[in-house]
Parts: structure tokens; sequence; C-alpha cells
């Protein structure tokens, strides 16, 4: 288990021998290259053309200072190296350029660290955005431009976006995030990995049992422990709760833009007992406080058959509900056809979670790569092909069913076995570093940990909503701007989590 | 419909009642006397009284300025069945220009500073500020920095601080209820 018994692991066939990639220890699912800055690119663009999906790219620290990408490629998580010694700048030819899903990293990466990407051109400053500035592209008689948000109508997370539109049709979308960067990631410097699992819960609120779950595998692989089977266990029911909770959300918002308030109602009604539960369960409406690193603070505070017999009811509810919901033609007359992403656009960004599978991909992490109780239970990885707003909702009925299915099998396996509920930490306070991964209900969420002497050094968040948001620029393609809020809804992201 | 509201119907009401007693809300609320805050501008002391004159019917505002997304639940929350805060006159507003109340979360970021100021300014007064979760009370974990200020009381004057990560709607609702003066501090709903 530990990073540094593995065998080297032989270089992979899809990267060309010229390319000198030398492959170095890693923790379990976690394949390591090492090549020169110079090699970087091309060995990106191998990786592109093996079918790989970019997740990120970012400086490390730990063992030494490298420029990192990171990629998703058959069931393993390619981390690609490229030690920078002094240099500074940091100079490598661009990916952003020529891959769509790694521009929004790559800019963030040359405003905040100053690196050099020969051949990219990024005008607009993505990490300092203005609210007033109009950025005008689409020329025309009556086309205007309207900068909606960050002060939004209704109760919504701060971003903003630029329509250009001759009133019905949407030429232009631009998506405009960081508003709400509040540099969490440096948050995590020195902290013990205790402390830091409660900075992970409060990334993006609304999916802290995933950000804390990909925290605390990362520091668990990173110090090469394990946690104990009924902890994954816990730890699994919180993430699956997340998910329902999420998805009720996202279901009710959708009822709300169609104004079908007695649907938005019953679906309100549906995620607020998510949350008592929750609140029963852990003390926290949000789950929180519960995954630390080595395993779960406590078990449950609620009996495990009142805590099935309450799923019972919710699903009972929930069916007749989602019948009436799917019924309701007002309700699936405005979803149907609206923001359709095809497939090769979504492969193209590297979309994930409900998003990708509503088009047709397949990315799942809790399937692609499994995790903590991921590798017992087995999963059915819900996907639609149709890549519009209804396909969205049906992945996120199709997951919520999903979702309670696991739970009924966790909390029966938790009833039949008793267990230890935590590992300790080592206490000699080692270093290493590992990525650690989780299916957010937002989608694929891989946060890298740095550890040093047993504290917490540095950590890179990859959020899903970063990488999906970039796609919203293109889910108007045949859509009117009365549209908006069911396209924007059924992409179900956070800010919080994109912008940190 | 008719089935939509057949199934309502059939649900009988979910709303709860004020917690009361050992279940009162968080005695750590704070609403500031007028001694206590002498930054206010003139014309944010009234806004309970004229609560009372508009037969409760305040606008409510929000603003987020950095907060975690949590906060933004628990405020859509408070329009849900189960708190159902229209039945006490308080309805949501899209436009600045007709709130009373302003709602804000998060620590305020640098790039949400100028909006908060100016939504702030556009609201007619009387008007009252809530600052919703520990991170727009004090910075929580975003102390103040060259990202963000700290807290919403480092740029605007604060009326009720609803401390929590994130608060309970009740709790958001108690802070409401206190900056409109429709309850006292220290004072409990019937």
């Amino acid at each position: 288990m530990t990073s540094t018994a593995q065998e080297p692991i032989e270089r992979p066939d899809y990267l060309p021998e010229h390319l000198g990639a030398a492959s170095e220890p890693a923790p379990p699912g976690e394949l390591r290259l090492r090549v020169a800055p110079l090699a970087f690119e091309r060995a990106a663009r191998m990786l592109k053309g093996a079918g790989a999906r970019f997740v990120s790219i970012f400086l490390a620290d730990t063992p030494e200072p490298a420029l990192v990408g990171a990629f998703a490629l058959r069931g393993e998580l390619l981390v690609l190296r490229a030690p920078t010694g002094d240099a500074d700048p940091v100079v490598y030819g661009s990916i952003g350029a020529w891959w769509p899903a790694a521009r929004w990293a790559e800019q963030e990466l040359v405003e905040r660290n100053g690196v050099r990407p020969v051949g990219a051109c990024y005008a607009r400053r993505l990490t300092a955005p203005d609210a007033d500035l109009l950025d005008r592209r689409v020329a025309g008689l009556d086309v205007f431009a309207l900068p909606y948000g960050p002060v939004r109508s209704g109760v919504f997370e701060a971003i903003q976006f630029q329509i250009e539109t001759g009133g019905e049709d949407v030429p232009r979308i631009q998506t405009r995030p960081f508003f709400k960067h509040r540099g969490m990631e440096r948050r995590f410097a020195g902290l013990g990995s205790e402390r830091a699992a409660y900075v992970a819960e409060r990334v993006a609120g609304i999916a802290s049992a995933a950000y804390a779950i990909a925290f605390c595998e990362g520091v668990e692989r990173a110090l090469g422990i394990m946690p104990p089977a009924r902890a994954q266990r816990w730890r699994a029911v919180y993430a699956e709760l997340e998910r329902i909770a999420c998805h009720l959300d996202v279901i009710a918002k959708q009822a709300e833009a169609t104004a079908l308030h007695v649907g938005q109602a019953r679906f309100q009604i549906l995620k607020e007992r998510v949350m008592g539960l929750r609140m029963r369960l852990t003390g926290s409406r949000f789950g929180r406080g519960m995954i630390v690193p080595g395993g779960v603070r406590a078990e449950g505070a609620m009996g495990l058959g009142e805590l099935s017999r309450e799923l019972d009811g919710l699903e009972r509810d929930l069916r007749r509900d989602r019948h009436l919901f799917l019924d309701t033609a007002s309700m699936t007359d405005r979803l149907i056809g609206s923001g359709r992403l095809h497939r090769g656009l979504v492969e193209d960004y590297s979309a994930v979670g409900p998003l990708a599978r509503g088009s047709g991909s397949s990315t799942d992490a809790r399937h692609e790569r499994p995790y903590g109780d991921y590798r017992r239970l087995g999963l059915n990885v819900v996907t639609r092909r149709e890549g519009d707003a209804m396909a969205r909702v049906h992945v996120r009925f199709g997951e919520i069913s999903e979702s309670l299915r696991l739970l009924r099998q966790t909390i029966d396996h938790l009833r039949r076995r008793d267990g230890e509920l935590s590992v300790g930490l080592p206490s000699d306070r080692r270093s290493g570093s590992a990525f650690g991964w989780a299916e957010a209900p937002q989608g694929e969420l891989a946060i890298w940990v740095e550890m040093r002497a047993g504290l917490v050094h540095r950590v890179h968040v990859a959020s899903p909503s970063l990488r999906n948001w970039a796609l919203f620029d293109h889910a108007f393609p045949k859509d009117v701007l009365t549209d908006f809020a069911f396209i924007e809804h059924s992409f179900g992201l956070t800010p919080a989590g994109a912008d940190r | 419909m008719l089935e939509w509201i057949s199934r309502g119907l059939r649900q009988g009401r979910v709303t709860m009642r004020y917690p009361r007693g050992a279940q009162g809300p968080p005695p750590e609320l704070a609403v500031l006397s007028p001694a206590e805050r002498p930054y206010l501008a003139p014309g944010r002391r009234p806004l309970g009284d004229q609560a009372q004159a508009l037969r409760r019917s305040i606008h409510v505002r929000h603003i987020d300025c950095g907060s975690d997304g949590s906060e933004e639940w628990e405020i859509q929350a408070l329009w849900n069945p189960y708190y159902d805060i229209q039945r006490l006159g308080f309805f949501l507003t899209a436009a600045p220009r007709h709130a009373d109340v302003l709602l804000v979360t998060g620590p305020v970021t640098t790039a949400m500073r100028a909006p908060l100021e100016r939504t702030w300014e556009v609201m007619p007064a009387p008007k009252a500020l809530v600052a919703v979760g520990t991170d727009a009370c004090s910075g929580g974990l975003c102390t103040a920095s060259e990202l963000t200020a700290g807290g919403v009381d480092a740029v605007l004057g604060v009326d009720v601080y609803v401390p929590g990560s994130p608060p309970a709607p009740i709790a958001i609702m108690h802070g409401l209820l206190l900056a409109t003066g429709l309850l006292r501090a220290g004072e409990r709903a019937a």
C-alpha cells in the first residue's frame, strides 16, 4: 500500500519512446510519468489521441517543484510530471491552445503563477473578473450585450454571464467565473490533516461529503494507509445522501423555472426530508464533520433500521412525484431539445458528471476508478444519449434511484458486520503526495494533496464545476434567451467549487 | 395538473412551528443597539416601525459575496413549504431598488466588493443588512487578505449577524425577524 514499496510500472504503449517518459512509483490507481518540460505538450497530445480526459494542470511542490498535468485514461489517473527546477517563469508548450478542456485551468495557472505556455493567447483576465466589462463580439442590428450577474434575481451564487442576443436567439454567451475566489487552496497549507478536512468540506458547501472524501482519500493515499471497511461504508452513505439532495435541488429548480409551483414544492419537501435525515444522522444538515482522514469520526446518530425506513418512505413519495413530473407536458416541452450538447463537444471539454452522462459519455469516478466502498458495490452508470436538458433530468432521476439502491446495500452491510471506524494516522510525520478523488453530485472531483512532515503542505482542487462551466458557452445552439434558466439549472453546478 | 394539486392536498401541512423553549433560536444571535452602531446611516433604525406600517410586507434581496454555496441553499429553504416565510410577510425580490432587507453571504471577495456596495447604495431607506453565515460575520475561514475583506462589516454596517456554517433556515428566519423589528433581541416568538 505504501507508495515507495511499489515496483516501477512499465511505460504505457500510447507514449512513444522518444518522449523519454519515465514512470515513477505512485499510489495504486495513479500512474505517474516524468517528462522534460519541453516534451510536456507532446506527451499531452499523445494522451489526448489515446482518448484521455483532461482533469487539471497545476504546479506541484512535492517531491520537487514540477508542472503537473492530470488526465483520466483507461481506469487510471495519469499524472504527467515535468520537474521545473528553479526555472522562473516555467515555460512549456501550451495545452489549452489546442485542447478546450485545458483552457481555463491553464489560464488560471498563467494568471496566478506566471507560467508561460508557448502558443497560448489569453485575452481576457479570467481570475479577476470585472462586472462592468462588456466584451462584445457579435455585430448586427439590434444585437445587444447583457451582463447577467454577479448579482442575479433570486438566491443564486455569484457568477456572471455576458449574453449577446438580438432578443431571442443567443449567438454568444460568455461565462465569467471567479467572482467568488476566496483562496481556499491556500487555507490548507500548514494545517494538520484532521483540521484540513474541515476546510475541504467548505470549499463547495453543497458537496461537503464529496470534498471531504476526496481530500481524505488523498491524505490516506499519500501516507499509505487504508481506512477500515466500516468507515468506507459510512462515507458512501453520506456521499449518496448528498447526491440525492443535490439532484432533488436541481429538479426542484427545473420545476421553478417552468413555473410549476406545486411540483417545485413537492421536490423541495423531498429535499428537505433528506436534509433532516442528514441532520439526525450527523448533527449537520450538510453531513459535515463526520469524515476525517483515517476513517469516520463516529457511527451515524440514527438507528440503521430507522434510516432504512425513512429511505423507503422517501422512495415511495419520490416515485409518485417523478411519475407526475415526467408526465407534465408543460414541463417536458420546455426541457426536450433545450441546451443540446453533442457528445463530441462534451468530450472535447472533458466534461464530467450528470452533464456528460446525459450526452452519452459514461464517465463516473465511482465506476472508472472505484474508491472506498464502491470497490465492493456494483454501480449501474445511468446514461442518456439525447444530450438535452431533459436527458440530464432523466440521468438525475436515474441516479437518485441508483443512490437509494446503493444506500440500501450499504446499510445492509453495516447492519450485518461490526468493525473499526478509523485507523490512526502514522506517527512518523511522513511526507508524500497523492491524488484523492470522488464523484461529487456535479461530477468527478480530484484533489491533489501534498503532505510534509505530517502536515498538509499544498492542495490543488480540480473541481467538476470549473470544467463543466466552460461548456456553458456552447449550450445554446438552437435555444432562445427564455430557455436560459432551464439550461443553467440543468447543469447543476456550484460556482463556489469552481472559484474556490 | 389536478393530480399535482391532489398530491399536494393529500400531503397535508408540513410547515414547521416556530421552535420554542429549549429548542428556541440559537442564543448567539445578536442585534446591535443604536448606541453600538454609530456608523449606521440615518434611516436604518425605523425599518421595524415601517415593517408594522407595511403590514408585514418586507422584500428581501440576497447577494452572494463568496459563500461556500450552502448558505444559498438554506436561504432558498426559507421559501420551501417547511419554513414558508411568506406567511410572515417576507418576499424575495429581484430588484435591489424594491428591497428592504439585504442578506449577504460570504466574506466579501475582491470582485464582489463593488457589486455589494452598489446594491446597498440603490436600496431605498429605511433598510437593513443581515450577514448570513460565519464567513459573512467574521470572515470565518477566510480572514482578511488581498482576496477577501474578511467579513461584511469591513465594507458595510451590519444590523444582524447570523452565525453558523451554514446557519439553519430557522436561524436565518430569526435574523430576518430581528432585522425588521418583528422580534426584539432575547424575545421569543409566541
